[in-house]
């Protein structure tokens, strides 16, 4: 379970992170334009020439059932970030994060830099009466209403160190720098103007990973993640002189987690589906936006439901905060 | 784009030649000119008076794009006669200063303690029956131009229009509907508009340009692309 952990709220974080929150929002667009969610990708993509940068933290804390045993407690997951649009439809991002996870007094943490992932993404857009398009350099407001879409891809390379040993010598996948190899994404994304208050959001992607043997022998292959993430943003207050907006978002996030193999079986006490609901706000100023939000499983069907602890779907909740600058 | 915005919604704020707007009505074959609020998003009076010397010329087209006669009927409101496939008014409410105290009519040189000044000069252009002529510039100076027929559309449709300035594209140009911005032109000076609303169709662009004539600082330039749907 802990493998799990590790494993998939890494990518979590990446996936996220690389689904460039704000982008959507930072500008001037954001001002009059559509919304974007907190956590989930949107069909944004980065004005060509323009760069990003990316900051994010996702504080877990984690359901305890033992009273006397070392638990999960909470777990820290930065990410930073950089993005560049290369062309009005092509963006490119690389992303470090740096993780936390902390157990219960007594318990063994594990802090360092992990993975860092790369990503690419193509942005198009339907057009009535003329098709699908590649996302032009210039789109009005009035463009932007139209059915916007994306396509990404990328993944983590094996840059943290996989066979990190905690403080008793010992390897925990679950708390690991890193998979030890490359890991692949691939997701699809499209975002409708509603009206010009209201910004309808779904992203759908997944993660697949491979086998690593550890130092200490054990071979682990984290199970996939295949995610399905719909959104609202409203837009609560616009003012065009300050260059200000905050939007309330509401997201709805579904995960299928694969059961991690360990060392060719299929590992207890992995996997399982769930649904996050996730309230938040986003605020807009020039090129800055900055978002937050509190996310809590709202429904789980975990594997052996009982004997996972510190795992998605065991969070009393998350925390999200990002912050984006465009320049 | 989205930087851009930015800016075209910084400009527009800082046009005052947008403030109101232009229109043409008709009755009949007698076209009045009106400004004023009535269409636009902007709160203030639905027409605002304007004097005898505000025109400055008008053009009634054919569908060929040649001038046809127009007879001019009164100054204030202004108004005429003529069978026009397009017609084109031009006019200009003279020279403004703003100074710490009030926006006065005047050149700096008669306005003491000017913070800025701006020569302000509009053009209304009204498509009555499409023509692929009007597909091209019409004005020699500011102009918005439809890329297609606008009859063909509905409400809720996007028209690409073009803003040229003595017939080449212009970039970066703030454009808006019904007097409320909603993109900025391209490299070949387009960009999409929604038709929202049926009946009366105002799209209006301004850029400013400097002028060195001693009396003003800047010469605002605006156009306005006029045409009706069914409501």
């Amino acid at each position: 379970m802990k493998a799990r952990l590790a494993a998939s709220l890494l990518m979590l974080a990446a996936t996220n992170a690389w689904a460039h929150h704000g982008v959507a929002g930072v500008g001037a667009a954001a001002l009059e334009g559509p919304g974007a969610p907190v956590e989930s990708a949107s069909s944004a993509v980065l004005p060509a020439g323009k760069t990003l940068l990316y900051a994010k933290l996702d504080h877990a804390k984690f359901k305890t059932y033992a009273a006397g045993e070392v638990e999960s407690d909470y777990a820290n997951y930065w990410m930073l970030g950089v993005g560049h649009g290369f062309t009005p439809w092509f963006s490119a991002y690389a992303f470090a994060p740096y993780h936390a996870k902390i157990d219960e007094p007594g318990g063994l943490d594990s802090r360092g830099w992990a993975d860092v992932s790369v990503m690419g993404q193509i942005g198009f857009k339907h057009e009535p009466g003329q098709g699908f398009r590649l996302v032009p350099a210039n789109e009005s407001l009035d463009d932007l209403e139209d059915w916007h879409f994306t396509v990404f891809g990328g993944g983590t390379l094996p840059t943290g160190n996989a066979n990190h040993r905690l403080a008793d010598g010992s390897i925990d996948p679950g708390k690991a720098h890193g998979f030890g190899k490359n890991s692949w994404s691939l997701g699809v994304t499209a975002t409708k103007q509603l009206t010009r208050d209201l910004t309808f959001n779904l992203e759908a992607s997944m993660i697949r990973f491979r086998e690593y043997r550890y130092d200490d022998g054990n071979r682990v292959r984290f199970g996939t993640e295949n995610r399905l993430n719909a959104g609202l943003a409203w837009r609560l207050h616009g003012d065009a002189e300050r260059r200000f907006r905050v939007d309330g978002v509401l997201e709805a996030q579904y995960l299928a987690l694969g059961r991690d193999v360990e060392n060719g079986v299929g590992a207890e006490a992995t996997g399982g589906r769930m649904l996050y609901l996730l309230p938040g706000l986003r605020f807009y100023r020039d090129n800055l936006s900055f978002a937050l939000g509190l996310k809590k499983p709202a429904w789980t069907r975990l594997n052996e439901s009982g004997l996972q602890q510190g795992a998605e779907g065991k969070e009393k909740y998350r925390l999200i905060l990002s912050a984006s600058l465009l320049f | 784009m989205r930087l851009p915005l930015l800016l075209l919604l910084t400009a527009c704020a800082a046009a005052p030649a947008a403030a109101h707007d232009l229109w043409l009505e008709k009755e009949g074959k007698r076209w009045t000119l009106y400004q004023g609020h009535r269409h636009g998003s902007h709160a203030g009076a639905e027409t605002i008076a304007y004097g005898g010397s505000f025109v400055g010329g008008a053009r009634c087209l054919d569908a060929r794009g040649d001038r046809r006669p127009l007879a001019v009927l009164g100054a204030s409101p202004w108004s005429a006669s003529g069978d026009c496939a397009a017609l084109l008014v031009e006019v200009s409410s003279g020279y403004w200063s703003k100074t710490p105290w009030e926006t006065k009519n005047l050149p700096k040189s008669q306005a003491p303690g000017a913070l800025k000044s701006w020569l302000s000069r509009d053009g209304v252009k009204h498509v009555e029956r499409w023509s692929p002529v009007f597909a091209e510039p019409l004005d020699a100076d500011l102009d918005v131009a439809p890329t297609a027929d606008p009859f063909a559309l509905k409400t809720g449709d996007k028209l690409v229009v073009r803003v040229t300035r003595e017939g080449k594209p212009l970039a970066g140009v703030p454009v808006a509907y019904r007097g409320e911005t909603r993109g900025a032109t391209d490299l070949d000076g387009r960009v999409a508009i929604r038709l929202r609303h049926g009946g009366l169709q105002l799209i209006s662009a301004s850029v400013e340009l400097p002028l060195k004539d001693g009396k003003a600082d800047v010469e605002i330039l605006a156009a306005t692309l006029q045409f009706e749907l069914p409501r």
